[in-house]
């Protein structure tokens, strides 16, 4: 495919249907151009569905390469997945998402999979604060100060030690970091729309390639 | 000896935290806590709806974050029906219907509650932001089954309800970005207030849309607790609060014996 | 002729457009100060080359979709090619994991001129890039974050780049990551997962700066006016602040005009 198909070719596409979009955000315009503007988002929807299933397909490549390999110490586990994989396709498209079995490998295997790996980051975090919580400058007696002092508040030790440590935690989320956050928040959006505004100009080449 | 510290250190305060989690969720203590603003405020919020009120109960969790949220969800939930609350269940994330089947295990609906007329549960609605802004503006229009397949008109709440001006209250459970969609779908273009839970990380994000476009906070599993002291149903939020402040002690003392590490190392240097 | 309630959107949008492309036209090139964790990228690759281990990246989890995560991860892959024609260039093995469907298409062309770039499309391969199901397919970025967890625990990398929209599972990475010993340089535009870059990387991009990825590795003239009018819009916003609380305190309330 040619570098013209591969990069101006999206870039153009991306610049009028944001340009279009624009237009009818702002302005009044006749029922039926209104209607394709709210159409377009489902397109996007559609188009994520399809990407859903490329993306499974790469990640079927992935793991059968792995096993007609025999990649020491993974192989195995690619076997797992794609065995899990086609139960969840077969079992929901053949009984449909309601069905009680359906619900049953969701509940035995997603939810505690998902419980159990969102817990331990619990570990992690603690072992970061093990590491990362240590006076080395001005900045990080900040950091450690302000994390001791919002921990203390959110468990009942800080009530234990004095009965208003819950309103210094309180007033460190509502007033510093609330500024900070604000700050950064509207830092953030100038950043989305200077980056809109080059996506629309096509000058944002990152995502085409060729940086 | 300070690398020794360093590797083994880990190890141990692994071994710990696992105890200090585990022990007071197996066996609540009951430690003492007083109850914040954000908790009351809510809580007024719920208390203050009339019989019959309709509610939009948002399950907008992942299941990681459904744990952090399950607490304050089934507190939440409990209330609801206690005060004859009419609950219309949706959601805006995939593991809606996964999840509505857990907590409505764990809220227990109450004897006479009916299904389709006291609460009913629509299912998962794709689309994010799209999707808010589709149910908010004509729930008929973009659904016509619940997520049993039961048609909407032959479900007597539904038939109270239209678009999102019908609801007395609108309420999200989050664990990630969906509440400032429910602020830009719904409290901007149709100036009604929104409550949210979100879990602790989120909060800065939301809160500063406290208290204009949001009416009611809660964003730690402390507020789960606090919560359901107040509605006198102690569940697993106590025993949450409870291993939460041991597991703190723990990383506390850590994080003393860390920098006690480090100020050994700068003397050596 | 324009819906009520979206004048003054329109009136910001229509200025920071005149204002950004007066500067496109006119002779003045901004420079954009130091952005260490781009120049960070070079030198990890660099020790990645000495050592004779890959690298891995990663543009986050998200869908190109959603308003919180798609500039992120246009932003993210910005930056992952540029990464991915340094390690081209300079001949050393990297890994790049994608927890974003829509992304696995836009990574595939950026890395096939990657390999275009330095002359050497025949040593194109596809299974470079790893695509673990994120958040826009299941709802969860567990599955991902447990995959590339392994992946990096596997490979070994000496240098791990994670730029892009990250919902907390950047905590599980860098600590794995940081027990190899591998530097480690991450930003997001997700205000509440800054702090954890900040605190566990070695190079942190913060915010906005993600979104000069583009400009400032390729040093385009253009994207780099492009990235000073966005400061000029700051500085305005900034004013109006200030204005806002003078006229707030003269009991002034401008809020209503501005809602037209």
């Amino acid at each position: 495919m040619s570098i013209l198909l591969r990069t101006r070719v999206p870039q153009v596409l991306t610049s009028l249907v944001g340009l279009f979009l624009l237009v009818t955000y702002f302005f009044e315009l006749p029922r039926s151009i209104v209607d394709v503007a709210n159409f377009i988002p489902r397109f996007c929807v559609v188009i994520v569905a399809i990407a859903v299933g490329v993306g499974t397909i790469t990640l079927l490549n992935h793991h059968v390469s792995l096993i007609r390999k025999r990649e020491a110490g993974q192989w195995i586990y690619s076997i797992v997945m794609l065995v899990t994989l086609s139960l969840f396709v077969v079992v929901g498209l053949g009984m449909g998402a309601t069905d009680r079995t359906f619900s049953w490998i969701y509940e035995s295997l997603l939810v505690p999979c998902s419980t159990t790996t969102y817990a331990m980051w619990c570990f992690f975090i603690a072992s970061a604060c093990f590491r990362i919580l240590r006076v080395r400058s001005r900045e990080s007696l900040v950091l450690l100060v302000s994390a001791i002092l919002v921990m203390l508040s959110n468990a009942a030790l800080g009530e234990l030690i004095w009965v208003n440590f819950p309103l210094v935690g309180s007033w460190i989320q509502t007033v510093p970091m609330m500024a900070v956050f604000r700050g950064l928040t509207m830092g953030v959006g100038l950043g989305l729309i200077l980056l809109g505004i080059r996506v629309l100009l096509g000058r944002e080449k990152g995502y085409t390639g060729g940086t | 000896m300070s690398e020794r510290v360093e590797h083994y250190g880990t190890i141990v305060l692994y071994l710990l935290v696992a105890v200090a989690i585990a022990f007071p969720i197996l066996n609540p203590i009951g430690l003492p806590m007083v109850v914040s603003e954000d908790t009351e405020t809510y809580y007024k919020l719920v208390d203050s709806l009339k019989p019959g009120g309709i509610v939009h109960y948002g399950i907008d969790p992942e299941i990681g974050g459904f744990e952090e949220l399950r607490s304050r969800m089934i507190a939440i939930g409990r209330h609801l029906f206690a005060k004859d609350a009419r609950i219309v269940f949706v959601g805006f994330d995939p593991n809606a219907p996964g999840i509505y089947k857990m907590l409505i295990e764990d809220i227990g609906v109450p004897k006479g509650k009916v299904y389709g007329v006291d609460y009913v549960f629509l299912g998962y609605i794709p689309g994010l932001e799209i999707g808010i802004a589709s149910y908010a503006k004509d729930i008929h229009a973009l659904l016509s089954v619940d997520y049993f397949g039961t048609p909407l008109k032959d479900l007597p709440l539904m038939n109270e309800v239209k678009d999102i001006k019908d609801f007395s209250l609108i309420m999200s459970f989050s664990s990630h970005g969906l509440p400032l969609n429910y602020v830009e779908q719904i409290s901007v273009p149709y100036h009604i207030k929104v409550a949210v839970c979100v879990i602790g990380v989120m909060a800065p994000t939301v809160k500063p849309y406290y208290p204009d476009q949001i009416i009611g906070f809660l964003s730690t599993p402390r507020m789960g607790a606090e919560y359901e002291l107040l509605i006198r149903k102690p569940g697993i939020g106590i025993a949450d609060f409870d291993a939460q402040t041991i597991a703190h002690a723990v990383l506390l003392v850590f994080i003393v014996v860390g920098n006690l590490t480090e100020l050994k190392r700068a003397k050596k240097r | 002729m324009i819906v009520k309630g979206r004048i003054v959107d329109l009136i910001v949008l229509v200025l920071m457009f005149a204002v950004t492309y007066a500067l496109m036209k006119s002779k003045w090139v901004p420079s954009i100060r130091k952005i260490s964790a781009f120049d960070g990228i070079k030198e990890a690759i660099g020790r990645a080359v000495e050592m004779g281990r890959p690298v891995h990246m990663t543009p986050g989890t998200g869908s190109l979709n959603a308003m919180e995560s798609g500039p992120g991860l246009i932003a993210g892959l910005a930056t992952i090619g540029y990464a991915a024609e340094v390690c081209v260039s300079l001949k050393t093995r990297f890994i790049i994991s994608l927890g974003s469907s829509d992304a696995i298409a836009l990574a595939d062309a950026l890395l096939r001129q990657a390999f275009l770039s330095a002359g050497r499309p025949e040593e194109y391969d596809a299974s470079i890039i790893r695509y673990y199901p994120g958040r826009d397919t299941i709802g969860s970025s567990l599955a991902f974050t447990n995959s590339v967890q392994g992946l990096i625990a596997r490979e070994k990398p000496v240098a791990n780049i994670m730029i892009g929209p990250f919902y907390g599972e950047q905590i599980a990475l860098c600590e794995v990551a940081a027990r190899q010993g591998a530097i480690q340089i991450g930003g997001t535009q997700s205000i509440t997962q800054i702090s954890i870059f900040a605190a566990m990387t070695d190079y942190a991009v913060i915010g906005e700066e993600i979104f000069a990825a583009g400009a400032y590795v390729s040093k385009d003239p253009i994207q780099l006016k492009m990235i000073a009018g966005g400061d000029f819009a700051k500085i305005a916003a900034v004013a109006l602040i200030i204005l806002g609380i003078v006229l707030k305190m003269l009991g002034v309330n401008l809020l209503p005009l501005l809602q037209v």
